[in-house]
């Protein structure tokens, strides 16, 4: 066990520091013990600690370290315990917290040079496409070498401890970027009576008052403690505006909310205020990637904020203030700062050299200073993204050297380092005229253009005289842009494309304007006619748990369904709906139908109340066979088609009164014959007097079938008379059941017994078959599940729509040719139908028997001739209780849909069995004697 | 996400919906060719531009109801209820 | 025999006890933000073929009338929640006009009240509709897909406390009321028992 790390550079306390010096703690990483403040990110504390290297490059494995000390550190990302790629610059550590380097090959501290050079030779642009693809039958084995250089995190697949969560928001103004600006324009709204939401990305606000020092910290006090003040300005911190889409819609992905590990908050304000200050840009040069080479504001954060003393001797390259008060800084905390090159001067560096650390840098006039930090303070991008995403066109600015804002949506202001720059005094008097124009605007008042700030002038510094890297998420490097150009890659979208540069996980924000920069240089044209690649959300990583939110799947569960569980029933998903497939003997539940009694809780049917006049004007248009004239108390099935002709849905529909119908339907088809419905009285036929409401779950509905079915309804049943002579098959009453008023009785049998459908009102459902079952025990009940009913239905040759049709199955090819109705005016998918009749040539539905009575053939088996061509496929199967053999329902060549006909069926093992076509598709009772009994 | 503006409820969410595709007249099943009942099932203009498409409130009222978008921009400049309910309503005006 | 007994798609939390032939919980919770099944409730859905008129309530309006609420809940739609076991009685009050159906929705619904000074917040998690004051005051109703689920929403203000009512079709009830304590777990929101008239 190695000692436990001490933070040796660590400086003293700092005026803006934001650690708590009281709450010290300890954590681990790459399984040693470190100390940290808290208030301190996982890398300052391991910065206090003197650790530089933080992890190994995407593709040449090379040493990274610091380069902007904030999320976007594209060298700082870790495992933090099963959570991959972290922003360790960002990420607050916590007591106990256990951090590793991401798995590297070669570890994170062995010096690997030699292998690097070697490499970066080989890997340019396109290696991989160029390299592996040819013989393809190594695929596989450069599948498995290549995947141990893959770079990224371990994830855990199986993992329940996260929890999402989603949120929705609607204020008048959501002011993206807690910076001064962004605060102003945030106070400037709520003075105009908005609803404002603020959101910084970091875990406090303030932007760059925060670390930039000097008198800014009074007036960050001043502004943060207005904006609580007012109360009515929603802050998130740790919150990332990650795109704004169509319609003013904007996602905001929420960290350290309380009870969940991320949060979408899926914002529609009236105006959105971009307020996402300024990215510092890095500089390319040879080394930049080494660690010990970082951003001014790098540096001036770590110095500030976390109090630690980033390096011993520094070289300063500068081409602004920002980088002279970096300097400062360095010194203020003891750095010596051995050279200060300005580059407004004609001072530049030309290369970084140190063996996995940053030990030299070459100056461009030919001297070499020993170091082991460099700071560069070269410029900034401005982070056009979300104007971008709002279909704004930003342009490139040549005097400073930066994209800067273009023409906007009217609900989209920008405000603070994006919108230009000035004194901290200027950007607050910016945010808030800003802040209030917005309010105006979402209140719905004219807009009044608010000019923006002036970018100030500044030199175009992209690439020293050497080559580094350009894009350090992907390592790319400028030589790689060119090399792409130089293969005709010549647009940055291609370039892009075939580099990944600006791909990985900073989407372009460090990155972009280098590239465009390069690859402006190599054809010859302008930056701004280069132009930028388009920006698309998400502006920052989301994990996809926070897409999805809270796990939860609608399900719909019966009245019964306690029952259900209180009584062993398997539970099987069919749609929305929670049913049971079986209560643990499918056979005998199917038996004891055909010989005694079963239940079953048939509730998801879907049902649909339809009354008025014009009522069997619908049934005639939406079902394929004649209504008129059904009469009270009559029951018939019916079959629907698109209007291509093809089967939609069939169940029954009775006659309740005279103007008063009840339409079922099969359980998945309740919503779509519902919204069918809907669509032809809306769209079609409004002027027909009638309304449809779907009443699926007003009802519990369970099937009593069985020989002994009539005896035991008759034992709960009033009002009605049951006897067979008064109430037959294919009819329907309604009366009392088991003291429950206003229940549906229907005389049906999908499973091809005498049998009596019950719908009860909801409520009283799980009364209503307790009752049964009670009321039955004597006639030797049992409940049956979804399974025997299917082999209930298969014997008796009946199908269900989506398991014995499909996306193409017209009635004459599911048997129920017969039906249609084509002498009828009008039906929907009567011209097809008319037109498929006349060509006969659709598979037929059969019944089929294979010849060996226990082999079942597993549905979706395919019917071959000849070997191998598909004559037909099997589209139900199972083994026949009643009858002791396996019975099918299969679709079938017209040629060989004849009974007697013997086909061969291809089992999945490549086995071909000899099965038998039956007389008609039922394989039991085919008379129905048992049914109309 | 884009709102599309109910005729009744007004502007929601797209996710309350179900898109419909674009308006097309049902030929009269009496006498209309194989041609032209195939295409009102299977042609549709698909234009980059302007489109009249039909929306169900789903979640909402349950109204049936046409939109006039541009499927560049996604800007919707009408909304109205389907053809034969407005002639309905003119004619029992 | 005995009237039978009636239950909600809602498991009742014990202690259970019976109002008006409804099995509902008797639990009675402390905490500021309740969620209550409120599935007894008497309902009654009025659905005309054209657009209906004359029923006093406007669209997207929640108006008590005769002890009941009356919520206008689509063009052509009134719902009406009543008391346990009003639905016959409030039949009989409302006008209809034309081909109008007038179906006793008792058991077609299950209706889940949320109450307490946070309810508006526990909502927005899972409700995409604008809650606050000026988008949906007191006697506003809506319906809109809520997690997957389609609800109806009406805001009605309960002595003083911010309540909303939420509807949906009964079988989705039971995940509703899941999806409802799920979403005020952080602010507390605790289970409460039914109390007549409910509404």
């Amino acid at each position: 066990m190695s000692r436990p790390a001490s933070m040796t550079r660590r400086l003293p306390p700092r005026p803006g520091e934001v650690l708590d010096r009281d709450d010290r703690f300890t954590f681990r990483w790459e399984g040693r013990e470190f100390p940290a403040y808290r208030g301190d990110t996982v890398v300052s504390a391991l910065a206090a600690c003197g650790e530089r290297v933080f992890s190994r490059s995407f593709k040449y494995r090379r040493p990274r370290g610091i380069l902007t000390a904030d999320r976007l550190d594209p060298g700082c990302m870790l495992q933090v315990e099963d959570d991959p790629n972290v922003p360790g610059a960002h990420r607050r550590v916590e007591p106990g917290m256990e951090v590793r380097a991401h798995p590297a090959w070669p570890s994170l501290r062995r010096d690997v040079k030699a292998g690097i050079r070697l490499a970066s030779r080989f890997l340019g642009p396109g290696f991989y496409y160029k390299t592996f693809m040819r013989p393809r039958a190594l695929w596989p084995t450069y599948d498995r070498i290549l995947r141990r250089f893959a770079a990224g995190g371990r994830l855990e697949p199986l993992r329940d401890d996260l929890r999402f969560d989603h949120r929705f928001i609607h204020p008048d103004v959501v002011v993206a970027g807690g910076g001064p600006a962004g605060m102003a324009a945030a106070l400037g709204a709520v003075g105009e009576g908005a609803r404002v939401l603020l959101v910084e990305e970091e875990h406090e606000l303030g932007g760059h008052l925060r670390w930039a020092g000097g008198g800014g910290r009074e007036l960050l006090e001043e502004l943060r403690a207005a904006v609580a003040r007012t109360g009515e300005i929603e802050v998130m911190v740790d919150a990332t505006v990650t795109g704004r889409y169509d319609h003013g819609w904007v996602a905001i992905l929420q960290r350290s909310v309380p009870g969940v590990d991320e949060r979408l908050v899926k914002a529609r304000p009236g105006v959105l205020v971009a307020a996402p200050g300024l990215i510092e840009r890095p500089y390319v040069f040879e080394g930049n990637d080494l660690p010990g080479v970082m951003l001014s504001t790098a540096a001036r954060r770590l110095v500030n904020l976390y109090a630690v003393k980033p390096g011993d001797r520094a070289v300063v390259l500068t081409a602004n203030p920002d980088g002279e008060a970096a300097a400062a800084d360095l010194e203020g905390a003891g750095v010596e700062v051995v050279r200060l090159l300005d580059v407004r001067d004609g001072e530049d560096l030309r290369r970084a050299e140190g063996s996995g650390r940053l030990e030299r840098v070459e100056v461009a006039d030919g001297t070499s200073v020993e170091a082991d930090l460099l700071v560069v303070a070269v410029g900034w991008t401005a982070p056009t993204g979300l104007l971008d995403m709002a279909g704004g066109r930003s342009r490139y600015d040549n005097a400073s050297a930066r994209f800067v804002p273009g023409e906007l949506p009217g609900d989209v202001l920008p405000t603070g380092g994006l919108s230009g720059d000035g004194t901290t005094d200027q950007l607050i008097e910016h945010g808030r005229a800003v802040g209030a124009e917005a309010a105006r605007r979402a209140g719905g008042g004219v807009p009044s253009p608010i000019p923006p700030l002036r970018p100030d002038p500044h030199p175009a510094l992209f690439r020293a005289a050497t080559h580094g890297f350009v894009d350090l998420c992907e390592d790319v490097t400028s030589k790689d842009l060119l090399q792409a150009v130089a293969e005709g890659y010549d647009s940055i979208e291609l370039v892009k494309r075939y580099t990944t540069a600006t791909m990985g996980p900073t989407q372009g924000k460090l990155e972009m304007v280098n590239a465009v920069a390069v690859v402006a240089e190599a054809t010859g044209r302008t930056i701004g006619e280069t132009g930028t690649t388009t920006w698309r959300p998400p502006l920052g990583s989301i994990s996809l748990g926070a897409l999805a939110g809270r796990r939860h799947e609608p399900v719909q569960r019966s009245p019964i369904d306690p029952w259900h569980r209180a009584h062993g029933a398997r539970p099987m998903v069919a749609g929305r709906w929670i049913r049971p497939e079986h209560y643990g003997d499918p056979g005998g539940e199917a038996r004891n139908v055909r010989e005694r009694v079963g239940i079953i809780d048939v509730s998801p049917l879907g049902k649909l109340d339809l009354r008025g006049p014009d009522v069997p004007r619908l049934l005639e248009l939406l079902y394929v066979n004649r209504w008129s004239k059904l009469s009270v108390g009559r029951v018939r099935y019916g079959v629907m088609c698109a209007e291509d002709g093809v089967v939609l849905d069939d169940g029954v529909t009775g006659r309740l009164g005279p103007e008063h119908y009840l339409m079922t339907t099969t359980t998945s088809g309740a919503e779509t014959v519902a919204e069918w419905v809907e669509s032809w009285l809306q769209t079609e036929r409004p002027a027909w007097r009638m309304v449809a409401v779907p009443v699926t779950s007003a009802y519990a509905s369970m099937n009593v079938a069985g020989p002994r079915s009539r005896e035991l309804v008759s034992r709960l049943v009033d009002e009605v008379d049951l006897d067979p002579e008064a109430f037959p098959y294919l009819h329907v009453r309604t009366g009392r059941v088991a003291g429950v008023n206003g229940c549906v009785i229907w005389r049906i049998g999908f499973t091809g017994e005498l049998s009596y459908e019950v719908h009860v009102p909801s409520g009283h459902g799980l009364h209503v078959w307790e009752a049964f079952l009670e009321a039955g025990a004597d006639l030797g009940i049992r409940p049956f599940g979804i399974e025997a009913q299917r082999v209930l239905r298969l014997e008796k040759g009946h199908l269900i729509v989506g398991q014995d049709t499909d996306g193409l199955t017209r009635p004459a090819g599911a048997g129920l040719g017969g039906l249609v109705k084509t002498d009828k005016p009008d039906f929907a998918g009567k011209p097809e139908l008319e037109w498929s009749a006349t060509r006969g040539d659709h598979w037929r539905l059969v019944g089929i028997q294979p010849e060996d009575p226990d082999a079942v053939p597993p549905e979706a088996s395919q019917i071959v001739e000849e070997g191998s061509r598909i004559v037909g496929r099997i589209t139900s199967s199972r083994m026949s209780p009643s009858l002791g053999r396996s019975i099918c329902l299969a679709r079938l060549d017209p040629r060989l849909a004849v009974p007697g006909s013997v086909v061969t069926v291809r089992l999945p093992d490549g086995r071909g069995i000899e099965a038998r076509v039956t007389e008609g598709p039922a394989h039991f009772d085919p008379e129905g004697e048992r049914l109309h009994g | 996400m884009i709102l599309i503006p109910c005729v009744h409820c007004g502007p929601r969410n797209a996710a309350e919906f179900r898109h419909e595709g674009e308006v097309r007249a049902r030929p009269d099943p009496g006498t209309a060719t194989l041609g032209e009942w195939r295409a009102y099932l299977y042609l549709r203009s698909n234009p980059a531009g302007w489109v009249t498409e039909r929306w169900f409130h789903r979640d909402g009222c349950r109204t049936f109801f046409v939109v006039e978008r541009d499927t560049v921009t996604n800007e919707i400049r009408s909304a109205r209820l389907p053809a034969a309910r407005l002639r309905l309503e003119e004619e029992t005006r | 025999m005995a009237d039978p007994p009636a239950r909600s798609p809602v498991e009742p939390l014990p202690p259970l006890i019976t109002v008006e032939g409804w099995i509902v919980s008797g639990r009675r919770s402390p905490a500021d933000l309740k969620v209550v099944d409120c599935t007894p409730l008497g309902k009654l859905l009025v659905r005309a073929h054209r657009r209906l008129a004359r029923v006093g309530v406007g669209p997207g309006e929640a108006r008590r009338v005769d002890g009941a609420l009356r919520i206008r809940s689509g063009p052509a739609e009134l719902l009406l929640l009543g008391a346990p076991g009003t639905a016959a009685a409030m039949a009989s009050s409302v006008p209809t006009e034309g081909t109008t159906t007038v179906l006793d929705a008792t058991h077609a619904l299950a209706v889940l009240r949320v109450t307490g000074p946070e309810a508006a917040r526990l909502l927005e998690k899972v409700c995409p509709i604008d809650l606050g004051g000026r988008a949906a005051p007191p006697g506003s109703a809506f319906t809109t897909g809520l997690e997957g689920v389609r609800t109806g929403v009406a805001r009605d203000d309960h002595g003083g406390e911010p309540s909303y009512l939420l509807w949906c079709e009964r079988a989705s009830g039971a995940y509703l009321f899941e999806v409802l304590l799920d979403a005020g777990a952080e602010f507390g929101a605790e289970v409460d028992g039914f109390r007549p008239p409910g509404v």
